[in-house]
Formats: structure tokens, sequence, C-alpha cells
């Protein structure tokens, strides 16, 4: 910490058993958070108001096609939150319903090697969740990435897109960087030119080396994610251990256009007509920042 | 002196005592973990980051109950001696190590609650699943409390703990204050 | 490199891309190991992220993967001092491949990765254990096959390659800590083989003593 702490003693009693920080931090999680906003800053350092606008992110930062083996991919670090999203092309059979489309399938992973409260077996809660939205988020919005381009002959042949998420280092917040890392890949992806060959019935690949095919972003979408703790304070990309003492959680995806693509709120909470303008105006101040790196 | 790594010769050993982050083969003193070596008294390699706390057999830890049945605590170890562990452990307090007197007459009910931090002592490995510690000293069991209605208890005796707000008397397995 | 574990690595070897991460010693999961042998527990996991490879990877691990996760714990163990575990804790072991170019290289790179990502976490080792691999292909039927080491993924899936190995070794002792060959190789080749992976590994040994002493934790070897 290269900050003075709150040293003290268990809570409000006199005390017997004077502990230092770190041993404190771990007994006594929520007081030691409490002690820290009461003095109007984070655990991390970051300072801390009730004014949401003044909220910072932690450190964000956006490294584009380091995996030569996918189509496009892109690594996001939001403060010691570390995620990857590698992104491989295959060629099926387009939706009965839209022939003329392809498909984005997104999918996030949280291994037991980026964070020890992570198990190995079966995708927990928390990783189909975070796919689910994930989802939902371009389902809904059928402008940020339009399927169409993604089809290689209409009723026949097309791409399907694997959006795949692999965090490497938990810190809290995986969701809004993994929306950062998504887009960015989506970006960097670049696909071979493909023809369906009617008489075979099979899609061939003239040259696999050459990629000239990017796709067409639309709307960029940044999400914010606020933690709730104790139903009053409003802590913008909670950590790890934010994350794991707030109650609840509320979640504001944004456009360009200041225009609202997803709000996701978990948890019992109510937020008056001001904390919610504020957070909007806070998602819409992170989005233009993200926007400039991706 | 530069950092040593795993399997770099420090020295002799006719000339050298192995310390900590040493070992001895073939009468040669070798690093075993990275760091900077420490020629006096003894060779040792000190390293730069703390070692992760694990409990072992007689050592005092710290932790939080989780939950309570008839027969034993479960208490989530957090501190080992006093330094706080990277994860957590699991352990059971069970009826016969709860005090060391009128064992016969023990319930967990009115020794721990479901939130309140304890301090023990490793008695074994336990089983599978488990340490098993022991809180049958004055120093050990409950240290800080909530009473029902919120605020911090304050101990009365070595099995009360009384809430400040509303006079109540809660049963616990209090540990002697220092 | 992943400050949630206690100890972590991340490796480059040409276009491989390998993270390894170590959590221990912490509590024995009750599935592993039996009840009422107290001794510590090292446990491997090997995979490749699901953009490693020209094909996509699913995310269940398929038998190549279940295989590398026992290379990597033949190759590590020999390396970890047990006695300096507490007992009845386990050491994980997580090493991912986030992008690959032949498989026995990536499982080489691994095994390099994770030790060096063990020492990070301060558990006691013998020695490092780097690791490496070679492709046994001939370059007509005439001449006698070249050994390639570290072979890229067009060179180990190639039609005429004969056999490929992997090898662990701990250069400081000049032990070998693993070694797996498959395919149908003369003794010559065999020996010839392993002489060349040792000297691969011990300049290896060099370049990651040289990273390790230069930046202290959280590793990148490259």
């Amino acid at each position: 910490m290269n900050h003075e702490t709150p040293r003290d003693e268990a809570a409000s009693a006199p005390s017997r058993f004077a502990l230092d920080a770190p041993t404190f931090a771990r007994l006594h999680p929520a007081e030691y958070l409490r002690r820290f906003l009461a003095k109007n800053v984070r655990p991390d350092g970051r300072p801390y108001a009730p004014a949401l606008r003044t909220a910072k992110f932690r450190k964000t930062m956006v490294n584009v096609g380091s995996i030569s083996t996918s189509e496009g991919s892109a690594t996001v670090r939001l403060g010691k939150t570390t995620v990857l999203c590698g992104i491989k092309a295959e060629v099926a059979a387009p939706p009965i319903d839209s022939p003329d489309n392809g498909y984005l399938v997104p999918n996030v992973e949280l291994p037991p090697m980026s964070s020890p409260n992570f198990r190995p077996g079966a995708p927990s809660e928390l990783a189909q969740t975070l796919s689910w939205r994930l989802e939902q988020l371009f389902r809904n919005c059928p402008t940020i990435l339009d399927l169409k381009q993604l089809s290689i002959e209409e009723g026949a042949a097309a791409w399907v897109l694997y959006a795949d998420i692999v965090c490497l280092n938990y810190d809290g917040n995986v969701f809004d960087a993994t929306v950062i890392a998504i887009m960015a890949a989506l970006k960097d992806v670049r696909l071979p030119k493909a023809t369906y060959r009617e008489e075979e019935g099979a899609v061939t690949i003239p040259d696999l080396s050459e990629r000239p095919v990017r796709l067409q972003v639309g709307p960029v979408p940044v999400a914010t994610t606020i933690g709730v703790f104790e139903s009053q304070y409003f802590l913008v990309d909670p950590t790890e251990m934010e994350t794991s003492l707030c109650s609840a959680t509320l979640t504001l995806i944004t456009d360009e256009g200041g225009r609202l693509l997803g709000l996701h709120k978990s948890g019992g909470f109510a937020l008056n007509q001001e904390q919610m303008a504020e957070s909007v105006e806070t998602a819409i101040a992170r989005g233009i920042e993200i926007r400039n790196q991706i | 002196m530069a950092t040593a790594i795993p399997g770099q010769a420090l020295g002799n050993a006719a000339d050298f005592a192995a310390g900590s982050g040493t070992y001895t083969r073939h009468g040669h003193v070798y690093a075993s973990v990275i760091g900077l070596p420490k020629t006096k008294p003894k060779v040792e390699v000190v390293r730069g980051k703390d070692a992760t706390a694990v409990p072992s057999i007689g050592a005092i830890v710290t932790g939080t109950i989780v939950r309570i049945n008839p027969r034993w605590a479960t208490l989530k170890v957090m501190v080992v001696e006093s330094v706080p562990t990277s994860e957590d452990f699991q352990g059971i307090i069970r009826l016969q190590d709860v005090r060391a007197t009128e064992k016969e007459k023990v319930r967990i009910d009115r020794s721990f609650r479901p939130g309140d931090i304890v301090r023990a002592r490793v008695l074994s490995l336990g089983d599978a699943r488990n340490y098993y510690l022991s809180t049958a000293e004055n120093e050990l069991g409950v240290v800080f409390a909530t009473s029902l209605g919120g605020a911090t208890m304050i101990p009365v005796s070595w099995e009360q703990m009384i809430c400040p707000k509303t006079r109540v008397v809660e049963y616990r397995k209090c540990a002697k204050p220092e | 490199m992943v400050p949630a574990a206690n100890g972590s690595a991340f490796m480059e070897a040409g276009k491989i891309k390998v993270m390894a991460a170590v959590y221990g010693p912490r509590q024995r999961p009750a599935s592993a190991g039996s009840t009422s042998s107290s001794s510590p527990v090292l446990l491997c996991d090997f995979k490749f992220a699901p953009f490693a490879s020209p094909s996509r990877r699913g995310y269940l691990k398929d038998s190549s993967e279940r295989a590398a996760s026992l290379s990597l714990l033949r190759a590590l163990e020999p390396a970890v001092r047990y006695e300096a575990l507490p007992e009845r804790s386990a050491v994980d072991v997580f090493v991912t491949v986030l992008e690959e170019d032949g498989v026995q290289a990536s499982v080489a790179s691994a095994i390099t990765c994770a030790s060096v990502a063990l020492a990070d976490a301060g558990i006691e080792l013998y020695d490092l254990v780097i690791g490496c691999s070679a492709a046994f292909l001939p370059s007509s039927p005439d001449t006698p096959t070249n050994v390639l080491l570290d072979p890229t993924v067009v060179e180990s899936t190639h039609p005429s390659c004969t056999g490929s190995l992997i090898m662990a070794a701990m250069p400081s002792l000049a032990e070998v800590a693993h070694f797996e060959l498959d395919g149908s190789v003369s003794g010559e080749e065999v020996g010839e083989s392993i002489d060349l992976a040792l000297d691969a590994c011990a300049s290896l040994h060099g370049a990651v003593k040289a990273v390790i002493a230069g930046s202290g934790s959280g590793d990148t070897v490259s």
C-alpha cells in the first residue's frame, strides 16, 4: 500500500487483539473497505466520492493481433484483470430462419489458473452468465455486427465466428473487459476469400495465406460496471475484493451516440434519478475513452 | 551477490552449513528457490516474495466460523500465526476439542455462531476435507463476534458475551483477552 | 503475469505462447490422493486455448491434452523437493498454451514455463526443468534421417516424419527428468537426438537463468 491504511483494531469495540492491515483486511473485509471509503479512497488507491462522475476506472490496456493461429485476437488488461479473446472462423450451414446470415458465438472461460476461487470442472454460473450476456448484447443490437457479411452463399454456407474469451487473471469486473476484448478482436479479424461451389456443394478457399476480408463493425458498445456496497457506496469498476463485498451490481452498455444498448441490474437496491443520470454520464465518458483505444 | 536460481551451486558442503532455501547433494550446497544468497553465518537463499502460509500442527490459526452443527463448527482459516494465507483453508472444531473442562456439557451452538472470528490451534491434519482444530485453551476461542442486534459484543466471562446496545447476553467460548 | 496465483510465468518460443500459473501449497482437494496418505501432492493441468491451434479446440480436454498433463507431471516431479512441502498439501500447476506451433514443441515449452512458475511460487526445486523437442525427418529415402530440434507444426505433422520426442532435463544436475519418444526410429538416431536435445536444454537453461536473474518475479521468457 502506498498510502495510509486505516490501521486499527476490530471494529468499534475496545480492542484486545491488535491486527495489522493485511490480517484485518482478511478477517474483517467489510469494515476494512468501509474505513477506506470513509476517507474517500478505495483499497487500490483510486479516489472515491459519492459523485459518480469523478469515479476512475483502472488502467486499461488493449493489445491486438498477437495470436497468429486465430483469425483475430485481442488482449485486454483492466487493472489486474486480464482477458484474451481469440476468434476462430469455421464454415457451416447458415441458420434456417435467416439463410443470408452467419453466426457469432461468444464464450467466456474462467479457468482455475486465473483465480484461487475458480475450481476445475464444468463452466461456473458466473462464466455461463457472462457468455449469455455477451450473446444477448449482439442479439439485441444486431447493428453492432451485421451477420449478413458473414454469409458465403445464401442458404448454403456461412462463416461461424467463435469468439472464445479466456480470463488469464481475475481481479473483478471481467464483463467490461470482455466487451472491450471481443470488439477489439472483431476489428482485428481477417478472413480469406471463400467461394461456394454449387456443383460440389462445398466451400473452397483458394488461398489460405491471403486474408483480405475485414469485418464491418457498427456502433462499438462499451460497458461500465458499478458494484453497490451496503446499498450506499457505488464502486465503479470493482476489484475482486470489492465485488465479493457488493450485494448488487449495475452494468450499463453505451454506444457512440450516448444510447443505452443494455442495462443489467442484479441484486436489490434502489437508484434514484440523480444516481441513474450520473451512472449514464460515467458510462458515456468511459465509452469515449475506450473507443479511442480500440 | 547475484540472484540464485534452483539448481545453482552455492558452495562446498564442507565449508557451509545448508540453511533455508538450499539443499545438499554430492557434497555441494545448491539453491532450491529463486532469491539472494547469504553466506553468513550459514548459506541460505532469501526469497524476495513472502512464502505462502500453510497451517501446520501446533500452529495458532485465526478464521471465521462458516457453519455449525451439533457435533462440530466449521472454520474458514485465513491467518496462520500472524500471516494471512493467500487462500482459505478449512478446519473443524469438534465437540471434544472446544474446551478443556466439562467436556460432556459442551454445546456447539453455545460456543460458536457463524460469522464469529475464532482463534484456534491446529491439532492434526484431520481428514481429507478438514484440519482438526482445538480451542481448549484459555487464550483460544471467539475473539470477535456480532450480536443478534448487530453490535460488536464484549466478553464478560470465558463463556458469555454481552451486546452493548441491548444488554442481552449470548453464549460463546471466549478467548481470554491479552 | 497472474497476480492472483502464487507464482506464474509467460513464455514465447517462436510462435508458441505459453502461460503457467502455480497455486500452492494449498489444502489438498478431497478428491486428490487417498486420505491415509499425508504426503504432499503435485497436480498438473495442461490445456490448449480454443484458438491456440489451426483448428479450433473445444473446452473439454481431449486425449492429447490429458497425455500432456501426465507428461508435465512426470517431467516436474523429479525436480520438486517434496520434503519441503507441508504434509497433505497440494501444489496446482495450470498451463495454458495460447498459441501452439507443433504439439511436441508446445509441450516442451509448457514444461519449461511450468518449472519457472513453480520457482516463482517459491516451491523448493532441485533444479529448473527445461523441455526440448525434436522430430525425425528423412530428407530423402537414401540419406540418413535429420533430427530437427524444436519442430514447428508443419515439420512435426509432415507425412514423412518418422517420429518425435519430448525431453525434459535438469541441466544443473545433468539429469534427464522425462523422456518420451513416438514413432519408429533407429537406435543411432535416438542417441544422436538425445545429445542434441541435451545441448539445446543447456543453452535454453542459460537463457532462462538470465531472464530470472534480471527480472526477479513474474517472468516473461522469450
